[in-house]
């Protein structure tokens, strides 16, 4: 498992691989009218990918290279990134006040049994 | 009126919301709760408030009787006896130095809180923006053909997103539902679930709630009773949308929800086996208000909705008629305008009427109130006369109240107390300018107009202290009044 991306940076690879070599503007352009980002969210996602070492990027023309290959890449499990949004951002500080937090697998027994238990008293 | 008053009397509401809350939560509808803390909000963020017949501070006016009126005025003398001016002139420079410091602490460190809790929530906001901009289309058009089954007026886009556990909706205008990566689009049971939840946000403009409510933390960080709001406000729109959810679908449909909801939990559980089972968190009291969930009785409804308007209008009508002091004062009725017949009137921020024209400016106390306390002053000679009313029952008590605030009694008869006292006045560009402070207060079986009062006592204080300066200035801006004020009251 060489290289691991998510879904939204694979797109950014699928036009590098399909289309060869092209220029950020160009992803942009295919990107928005493939899936409807705007630029900014397009070339964040190139940064991305050059941090990954996916992406080489040459000065003249901003001009986008693919490092690896189709068959190398593997989506990246998203169980590992549940909950990353959140995590990652400042909510999180709130996630606790709000009682946005992560259930063990006991608790959700515990609610399980709640609704199971309703159903048998009503009927 | 001042972010202190907004604050209080928000939190006051806010208890009677908890209050009410703990008390009817299984009686009444979800959606009573969260329209209860709209008000809440409006009356945390809304300065104004608006004028209604009933208020709390007129109801209680009303039950005190006004049997003695204390008649209060400051009055600027013209021409200041020197002795005046110098006691004035020792307190000023301390009052000067020390009312700065006091007050711009404070606004500093509450700009300073708000600042730093609206950066909080405005870079979360933002960071969360920022990642959902990298959604996919939605894979499955199962999710654009529900939404075209229920259509709204403002357009909603299904996208999909990596690393959420759980479909949100971001956007108020151009609402996006953002569903999981991995979901389920085979289970269209649960799909259908979801998207209904979010539907329910997008119809009720919760987003725009939930904006609204973190803008009132931000502003009243200090107040502990809105951290409650917002905490509870969170909660009871998620519980009032499942109870929409459910009035939707049907209350058969509660068990299989319920399950939706805690197997979306299920998929972000930590498998941490020492943890308490026990303890009781949010998704367990979503689950139980679900399970709860009846048809809504045509009882509970007249009920909420009476319980809405009452609140509704007792405390957002709270502000009409108070004054800036403590004191009650009935809130501004019609003043008898024709009596003085020298100008419009103009109410006051203490609730008291103001007639000015020609020079001479007349104080009325609002309706409600016996109508033998006209003072008034000359603006030619740049008076100024400020009067409050307070309904007290005993003049003894009144004049002992007043003499422990620092003021001499100058004289007392059956029907009338003179207190006096000399104030340095600070004005925001920072001059002072020295005033006396009296206060008049008499029995309402005298019917005397305060002018006419303000005479009599200027003549007693004549005979028993002759060829004092301050008497001498004090008579000289009776006699002035003197002929408008029998005008006035004869007209």
């Amino acid at each position: 498992m060489e290289h691991s991306l998510v879904d939204s940076e694979i797109k950014v690879m699928n036009v590098l691989w399909r289309e060869g070599d092209a220029t950020a503007k160009h992803i942009s352009d295919v990107l928005k009218a493939e899936v409807g980002w705007n630029m900014n969210t397009t070339y964040t996602l190139i940064k991305r990918c050059i941090g990954k070492g996916a992406i080489q990027r040459t000065e003249p023309g901003f001009l986008c290279h693919a490092l690896v290959p189709k068959e190398e890449v593997q989506e990246a499990e998203t169980n590992e990134l549940i909950d990353k949004v959140y995590d990652g951002s400042a909510a999180n500080l709130f996630a606790a006040l709000l009682g946005r937090k992560t259930l063990t697998a006991g608790q959700i027994e515990r609610l399980k049994r709640i609704v199971d238990d309703w159903e048998e008293a009503e009927e | 009126m001042s972010l202190p008053q907004m604050s209080l009397s928000g939190a006051a509401m806010i208890l009677v919301i908890v209050v009410v809350r703990a008390l009817a939560m299984d009686r009444l509808p979800k959606g009573t709760f969260v329209a209860l803390w709209y008000v809440a909000l409006a009356r945390l963020l809304l300065p104004l408030s608006i004028p209604a017949p009933v208020s709390l501070w007129s109801l209680a006016a009303e039950r005190v009787p006004p049997l003695e009126t204390a008649v209060r005025t400051v009055t600027e003398l013209p021409a200041g006896p020197v002795h005046l001016l110098d006691r004035a002139g020792e307190a000023a420079p301390q009052t000067a130095q020390a009312a700065p410091a006091a007050i711009s602490v404070l606004p500093i460190v509450w700009t300073l809180g708000a600042l730093v809790l609206g950066a909080i929530f405005l870079s979360s906001w933002l960071a969360c923006r920022w990642e959902f901009q990298t959604s996919l289309p939605a894979e499955d058009g199962f999710a654009a053909r529900w939404l075209r089954e229920h259509p709204l007026r403002r357009r909603v886009e299904v996208r999909q997103l990596t690393g959420l556990a759980t479909p949100l909706t971001c956007g108020v205008l151009r609402p996006v539902i953002l569903m999981p990566k991995d979901t389920d689009w085979g289970n269209r049971r649960q799909v259908e679930y979801m998207l209904c939840h979010e539907y329910v946000h997008i119809r009720r403009f919760d987003a725009l709630g939930k904006g609204l409510a973190a803008a009132a933390l931000c502003v009243h960080w200090f107040n502990p009773l809105v951290w409650a709001m917002y905490i509870l406000f969170n909660r009871d729109v998620e519980l009032a949308c499942d109870e929409q959810v459910l009035r939707r679908l049907g209350a058969g449909e509660r068990r299989d929800y319920a399950l939706a909801l805690i197997r979306m939990e299920e998929r972000r559980a930590a498998p941490a086996p020492f943890a308490s089972h026990f303890s009781k968190n949010t998704t367990e009291e979503r689950i139980v208000s679900i399970m709860k969930y009846k048809k809504a009785s045509v009882l509970s409804v007249i009920l909420a909705v009476a319980l809405i308007v009452c609140m509704t209008t007792v405390f957002v009508s709270a502000q009409a008629g108070r004054p800036a002091g403590d004191a009650p004062v009935p809130p501004i009725g019609d003043v008898e305008s024709t009596v003085l017949d020298c100008g419009q009137p103009v109410s006051d921020e203490n609730g008291l009427i103001r007639v000015s024209g020609d020079g001479f400016c007349y104080y009325r106390p609002a309706q409600g109130w016996q109508g033998d306390s006209v003072a008034f002053g000359s603006t030619t000679t740049n008076s100024e006369i400020l009067i409050q009313l307070e309904p007290l029952s005993d003049r003894a008590s009144l004049v002992d109240m007043y003499q422990r605030l620092g003021m001499t009694k100058v004289f007392e008869t059956d029907g009338l107390a003179v207190m006096a006292q000399t104030e340095v006045l600070h004005f925001m560009d920072g001059s002072t300018e020295t005033c006396r402070d009296e206060v008049y207060i008499h029995g309402q079986d005298g019917k005397q107009g305060a002018g006419t009062v303000q005479l009599h006592w200027i003549e007693e204080s004549l005979s028993a202290n002759p060829g004092t300066d301050e008497v001498a200035a004090m008579r000289a801006m009776a006699e002035s009044f003197t002929l408008t004020e029998t005008q006035a009251v004869r007209g």
